[in-house]
C-alpha cells in the first residue's frame, strides 16, 4: 500500500472519473485503483464533483418516460445485495479477477466431484480455494494472462504471499502418453516443478499452485512423459512472465 | 439537582442525499413506491445528461430509461461510504451516455464532425431549456472561474463525452496537458463547489 507507485497514473484519475479514458486504460487504472486508496477517495470526489455538472443539465422529462420506466420494473426484480466474506472482498474484489476465480472455483468443483473418493484430491481442491481467497485479498494480487497459439494461461499472483496459481485453458491435448507440466524459471537459470497438469480433454489443466517465487521471473509449460520429470526434456510450450 | 435538557422530538431532518440513500435502501428490498420518489428525484438529471452527451432526443431518452431501470435494479450495490446517493446515479447515467455515443460513433469520423462543430460552450446546449436551479447556477459560476482551457477541457470530456485522447487532438494540446488541465480544473471544481468529506 505504501510502496511508491508510478506518479503517471494518479493524473488519471481526472479522465477516468470524466469517463474520458479509452477502455483498455480505464481497465488499467481499475486495476490500479485496487491497490490505491488515495486514489478511490480521489476518484469518489471527483465523480461527485462531475455528477454536478450533470445535474446542472437537467430538463424535464416527458410523463412518457416516467410510464415507461415504472412499468418497467414491475418486471424486473432488483438484484440481492453482495453477501461476501469480508469487508475487502466486498468492496474491491478485483474486477478483473472476479470471473476468473469463479471459473477457477468452478474447476475446483468439477474436480470435487469428479474425485469424490479421492480423499487428497479433495484436500488439495479446498487447500487452492483457500489460497484464491488469500491472493485476492492480497494488496500486491496481479493478474497474468498468456496466450500460446489456443491455449491460454492464466496466473494469480501474489509476490507477499509468496503464492501464484495457474489455470489454463484451450491447451491442446498432449501426445499420448504425455502430460503438461508446470515450472517456476528462477532468473538464474534453474528451473523447479510446480506440478504435474495432466491433459484433459477439455483442454484445461489447473489449477495448481506454484511457491517459492523469489528470484522467479516467469512459469513455463512444457510437454513431459507421463507422470512427468524432474526437469524439463522439452522446450516450454508456454511461457508466462511474472510481474517484479 | 440535575437540570434535564429537552431533546429533539424525532430525527432532525435529513439532508436530501441521505434521504436518496434511504429510498434506494427500499428499493433493493422492491419497494417501487420509494422508486417513483427516487424517479422523480433524478429523472431531470438522467435525462439532461443523456441529452447532452448523445444529442439525440430519442436515443437520450432510451439511455435514460436503461439508467433508470438500471438504478432499479442494482439499488442494492450503492454504498453510501462511497458518495451521494444522487452522485452514484449520475454517475452510471454519465457512463450509459458515453458507452452509447461512443458505440454509436463508432464508424463515423467524429474529428470531422467536431471540425464542423459552431462555437458555442457544450454545456450550453440544452441551456434554453434546462431547469433555471440553484444548483445550476452554482455550476455556471464554478466552471466560470476555471482558465478557458480547463473549461474547454473538462466540457469536452464531460459534456460531449470524448476521450481525453481525443481532447487532445480537438485541442491540438499535448496528451499531458490535457491530463493536468482535466485534474485541475475538476479540482478546482471540486473545490469550488464544496465536494468533499
Amino acid at each position: 500500500m505504501n510502496k511508491p507507485v508510478d506518479a503517471g497514473i494518479h493524473t488519471l484519475a481526472a479522465p477516468y472519473a470524466l469517463h474520458a479514458l479509452p477502455a483498455d486504460e480505464a481497465r488499467r487504472f481499475e486495476q490500479h485503483l485496487e491497490r490505491c486508496a488515495d486514489c478511490r477517495v480521489e476518484v469518489d470526489e471527483l465523480r461527485e464533483t462531475a455528477a454536478r455538472l450533470g445535474a446542472a443539465a437537467a430538463v424535464t422529462p416527458p410523463p412518457r418516460l416516467r410510464e415507461n420506466v415504472i412499468s418497467r420494473i414491475a418486471e424486473v426484480r432488483p438484484l440481492p445485495p453482495r453477501v461476501a466474506d469480508g469487508q475487502t472482498l466486498r468492496r474491491w474484489w478485483p474486477r478483473i479477477a472476479t470471473g476468473l476465480v469463479a471459473a477457477l472455483v468452478a474447476g475446483i468443483v468439477v474436480l470435487g466431484i469428479r474425485l469424490d473418493d479421492a480423499r487428497d484430491e479433495l484436500d488439495r481442491s479446498e487447500q487452492i480455494s483457500a489460497q484464491l481467497q488469500q491472493l485476492v485479498g492480497a494488496d500486491d494480487l496481479e493478474v497474468v494472462r498468456t496466450q500460446a497459439g489456443d491455449g491460454t494461461g492464466t496466473v494469480l499472483l501474489a509476490r507477499s504471499l509468496d503464492l501464484a496459481v495457474f489455470s489454463g485453458d484451450g491447451m491442446a491435448p498432449a501426445p499420448a502418453g504425455h502430460t503438461y507440466q508446470l515450472w517456476v524459471m528462477h532468473d538464474d537459470g534453474s528451473v523447479v516443478s510446480a506440478g504435474v497438469l495432466g491433459s484433459p480433454p477439455d483442454g484445461r489443466v489447473g489449477p495448481v499452485t506454484a511457491r517459492g517465487l523469489a528470484g522467479a521471473g516467469r512459469l513455463g509449460i512444457t510437454v513431459e512423459p507421463g507422470g512427468g520429470s524432474r526437469q524439463p526434456t522439452t522446450d516450454p510450450v508456454m511461457v508466462i512472465e511474472l510481474p517484479d | 439537582m440535575v437540570t434535564l435538557r429537552s431533546v429533539p422530538a424525532g430525527e432532525p431532518d435529513p439532508e436530501p442525499g441521505d434521504r436518496l440513500g434511504r429510498l434506494l435502501d427500499r428499493c433493493a428490498r422492491g419497494d417501487t413506491a420509494a422508486f417513483e420518489q427516487v424517479y422523480d428525484a433524478v429523472a431531470g438529471p438522467v435525462l439532461g445528461i443523456a441529452t447532452t452527451v448523445v444529442r439525440n432526443r430519442a436515443l437520450a431518452e432510451e439511455v435514460a430509461q436503461e439508467v433508470l431501470v438500471e438504478v432499479w435494479r442494482t439499488s442494492s450495490r450503492y454504498q453510501p461510504d462511497r458518495g451521494s446517493a444522487r452522485g452514484w446515479i449520475l454517475t452510471i447515467a454519465h457512463r450509459r451516455a458515453v458507452d452509447r455515443v461512443r458505440s454509436e460513433q463508432a464508424d463515423t469520423d467524429r474529428a470531422e464532425r467536431v471540425a464542423r462543430r459552431d462555437d458555442e460552450r457544450p454545456y450550453d446546449h440544452v441551456a434554453d431549456e434546462v431547469e433555471a436551479t440553484v444548483e445550476r447556477e452554482q455550476v455556471r459560476r464554478c466552471l466560470d472561474s476555471l482558465t478557458d482551457l480547463q473549461r474547454e477541457s473538462v466540457a469536452l470530456a464531460y459534456y460531449d463525452g470524448y476521450t481525453y485522447r481525443e481532447v487532445a487532438q480537438l485541442l491540438h494540446a499535448p496528451l499531458g496537458t490535457v491530463k493536468t488541465r482535466l485534474r485541475d480544473g475538476l479540482a478546482r471544481l471540486r473545490d469550488c463547489m464544496g465536494v468533499g468529506r
